[in-house]
């Protein structure tokens, strides 16, 4: 999956915290607007087209509110096309249900509308493309001012008109920019000073093998006690065949146990997939299970892991069950927006009181 | 790395960039505000307008000193609480004086400029406590041109677009501070986990590791011995299971490689030659000084596995060993004129070419190739960086 360099690809959970943010402005720009309409109720001469424009504004906000959902992440550019695309409509029909009885430029809610829902939107899309989106968007709404320049009773050049009614896309467009800009810079900088920097690593300590007890406790005083003496017998030969046909089984036993083995209930792993898995994603899938084990919300002992093949892809699907009436795609949430920067497709079905997720991945060789 | 960025640095890296969008956000507007005021001069030159292009570069002064700032200085906070309260009294003067029509304190250029401060002050955040700070800049812009009503230049309208960016801004730091508490919740985990992710595989290196290593060493002497007939062991049988036993001893610490006086290559040719095998050396065996001794181990154990391979399975007992250089590493060539072999074929409880070689070379980031053709010999190249 190709990363992008923004703030939400690089820190998944900061595009969670944001999420509130743009519930609030869509809040406020539809708030805003419909104050603005109704204390200029009289310049409006076609109601169904401010009506429709209401629609689309709603549509943009839902939209946004939408595809920043943790479980959509990350926001693509065909989101932001739709948002700026249903916001720019809506000031569209703002303008034309006003045609010949606008008096003040002021009072058109559209731009400011636009300006304040968008004003999230460097939270989730790269520096140059909320930059392009945005003067693309200022250059149409600020011609369109100019083109009614004539309707609106202040004298004033055209040229200020449009100006203004540009301003508050442009400026917010801007700020959004140099947020992103600078959130990217202080993420990639903390990326390349953290890449060469070893995680901390507890002591090694006894390995959890299962081959180490029978070498310590049987073949090591089997083959002491051989050299000592200096010769074998029957015995001896067939002990020493048993020793070694059990420690070649337990060496096959051990490398080909998963990792995953220690993290759920339930592993069905056949093809060793889990071995195939990158370390961040190993990482993710660790504190989620972790996260599951410990919560009251799921039952562990239901935990089920299982990894297998789609074609060429990988699948790995988690399935817990959860208390009747929690929300379990909730607590899950920031570990989700994680997932998918990681792992592509991701999938969470909650039914009944079972929660299901379908992670999908491209096997690499360790 | 980590998965994702501690919440400390999180709420750094977010309020320097608040600070940022902000400074942007209010200066577009300004400039905005700056090039309307142009125009009407232009258009108007019978009207005085002018020196409000000077008020508004006073209050992107402002905006400069706080986007500039390196440290939350209180006297330069002060100053530019003063040249931005200085800069709206003129504008509000300025903008109120020239109106044609009835002026308000809610024009749309004085609303620019008071958004503009508003959003300085969300910029300052970075220095200063966000949300004071946008109140403060809320009543710097506001206060003079209420003033200036007050003393009946224009009328007073409650100025919306100004009222909503500070009560937004201020709302919407809180509801950030409470979402990224939220949502960074799960931070500490995924970084506990980041940190299991690396003692497991580190665990799992060590495991590997021992793994090859119980294969070189008492698997292989467990299969002698249940293969000697009973009675008096030859003598380099006996050898071999005291070198092995040590061998397993010195291994036991994580980390620690095996060291061999006459280098790791000559070793296991003459463990080799002591089983019965004839080993042809050929290109510089010195080479092997160029590794580090972890690598010069890895090497040497994986070059004693082939070795016993070809002995155990290969049908015939001589076999060529060829050590060159090979850029920025070594290479040792194991070639024998054996029965061969298909990889693919080899049984899942035969660990020696995988554990034991491919395994083994690996973990010391270097390669192995191997060519073999049932009938037709096997060769295997074992590459290792130099240190």
């Amino acid at each position: 999956m190709k990363q992008e360099l923004s703030p939400q690809q690089l820190d998944p959970l900061g595009g969670v915290s944001a999420r509130a943010v743009v519930e609030l402005s869509v809040v406020v720009g539809i708030l805003v607007s419909l104050a603005l309409t109704l204390t200029s109720l009289e310049q409006f001469a076609h109601p169904l087209l401010e009506v429709l424009a209401f629609v689309s504004l709603a549509l943009g906000g839902g939209w946004f509110i939408y595809a920043s959902s943790p479980f959509r992440a990350p926001l693509r550019r065909s989101s932001h096309m739709i948002v700026t695309g249903f916001l720019l409509v809506a000031v569209l029909l703002n303008a034309l249900a006003q045609v010949g009885s606008n008096d003040y430029l002021r009072d058109d809610w559209g731009p400011l509308g636009m300006a304040v829902v968008l004003f999230a939107m460097g939270a989730y899309r790269p520096a140059r493309e909320v930059l392009v989106f945005t003067i693309i968007s200022s250059v149409l709404v600020g011609a369109l001012a100019w083109a009614r320049a004539d309707d609106f009773t202040a004298a004033a050049p055209p040229i200020v008109f449009g100006l203004l009614a540009a301003a508050p896309i442009l400026g917010a467009g801007a700020g959004s920019a140099a947020f992103s800009a600078s959130l990217v810079r202080t993420l990639l900088l903390w990326r390349e000073r953290t890449n060469g920097i070893p995680t901390v690593v507890d002591s090694v300590g006894d390995l959890p093998a299962a081959h180490r007890s029978l070498v310590e406790t049987e073949v090591a005083p089997f083959l002491q006690r051989i050299a000592d003496a200096g010769s074998v017998s029957p015995a001896d030969s067939s002990r020493a065949r048993a020793l070694s046909n059990e420690l070649r089984a337990l060496l096959v036993i051990d490398s080909e146990r998963s990792w995953a083995a220690d993290l759920a209930a339930g592993v069905v792993d056949s093809g060793q997939l889990a071995d195939s898995l990158t370390t961040d994603q190993r990482s993710c899938l660790r504190a989620l299970l972790a996260h599951i084990n410990h919560s009251s919300v799921f039952d562990p002992n239901t935990l089920r892991l299982s990894f297998a093949r789609d074609g060429w892809a990988g699948v790995c699907v988690i399935e817990v069950e959860y208390d009747r009436g929690s929300s379990p795609r909730l607590q899950l949430a920031p570990y989700i927006a994680v997932a998918r920067s990681l792992f592509d497709p991701v999938h969470s079905v909650a039914s009944g009181t079972t929660l299901r997720l379908t992670v999908g991945f491209e096997p690499t060789s360790r | 790395m980590t998965l994702v960025l501690p919440k400390a640095l999180a709420a750094k890296g977010t309020s320097i960039a608040h600070s940022r969008g902000a400074l942007a956000f209010g200066s577009v507007l300004l400039a905005i505000t700056f090039a309307c005021a142009a125009a009407l001069q232009l258009a108007t030159p019978e009207l005085v307008i002018w020196p409000a292009l000077i008020a508004i570069v006073v209050i992107a002064a402002g905006g400069v000193v706080i986007g500039t700032m390196k440290s939350g200085e209180l006297p330069l906070i002060v100053a530019v609480i003063v040249i931005e309260a200085v800069g709206m009294f003129f504008l509000a003067s300025v903008v109120i004086g020239i109106s044609r029509v009835e002026a308000s304190s809610d024009m749309v250029l004085l609303s620019f400029a008071k958004v503009s401060v508003v959003l300085f002050g969300a910029a300052a955040g970075r220095w200063v406590p966000g949300i004071p700070a946008i109140i403060v800049a809320y009543l710097v812009a506001e206060g003079p041109v209420v003033a200036l009503t007050l003393f009946g230049l224009g009328i007073f309208n409650v100025d919306w677009p100004a009222s909503i960016m500070c009560i937004g801004l201020v709302v919407g730091m809180a509801v950030l501070g409470v979402s990224r508490s939220r949502a960074r919740a799960a931070e500490p985990a995924l970084t506990r986990a980041r940190i299991a992710e690396a003692t497991a595989a580190g665990i799992e290196i060590e495991k590997s590791a021992s793994s090859a290593l119980l294969h070189d060493t008492v698997l292989n002497e467990l299969s002698v011995l249940a293969l000697v007939p009973a009675g008096e062991l030859a003598p380099g049988v006996r050898d071999q299971i005291a070198r092995s036993i040590r061998r397993l001893g010195e291994s036991t610490a994580p980390g620690d490689t095996i060291t061999a006086e006459r280098g790791q290559i000559a070793e296991a040719v003459d463990e080799a030659q002591a089983e019965g095998l004839t080993v042809l050396v050929t290109g510089d065996v010195g080479l092997e000084h160029r590794l580090a001794p972890a690598s010069a181990a890895a090497l040497g154990l994986a070059l004693r596995q082939c070795l016993a391979n070809v002995l155990a399975h290969s049908g015939v007992t001589e076999a060529e060993i060829s050590v060159l250089s090979s850029g920025d590493g070594i290479t040792v060539l194991v070639i024998d004129a054996g029965i061969g072999f298909v990889e693919n074929e080899v049984a899942g409880d035969r660990r020696g070419l995988r554990g034991s070689v491919r395994d083994r070379i690996e973990s010391v980031g270097g390669t192995v190739q191997i060519w073999t053709t049932p009938g037709a010999g096997t060769s295997i190249s074992l590459t290792v960086p130099v240190a």
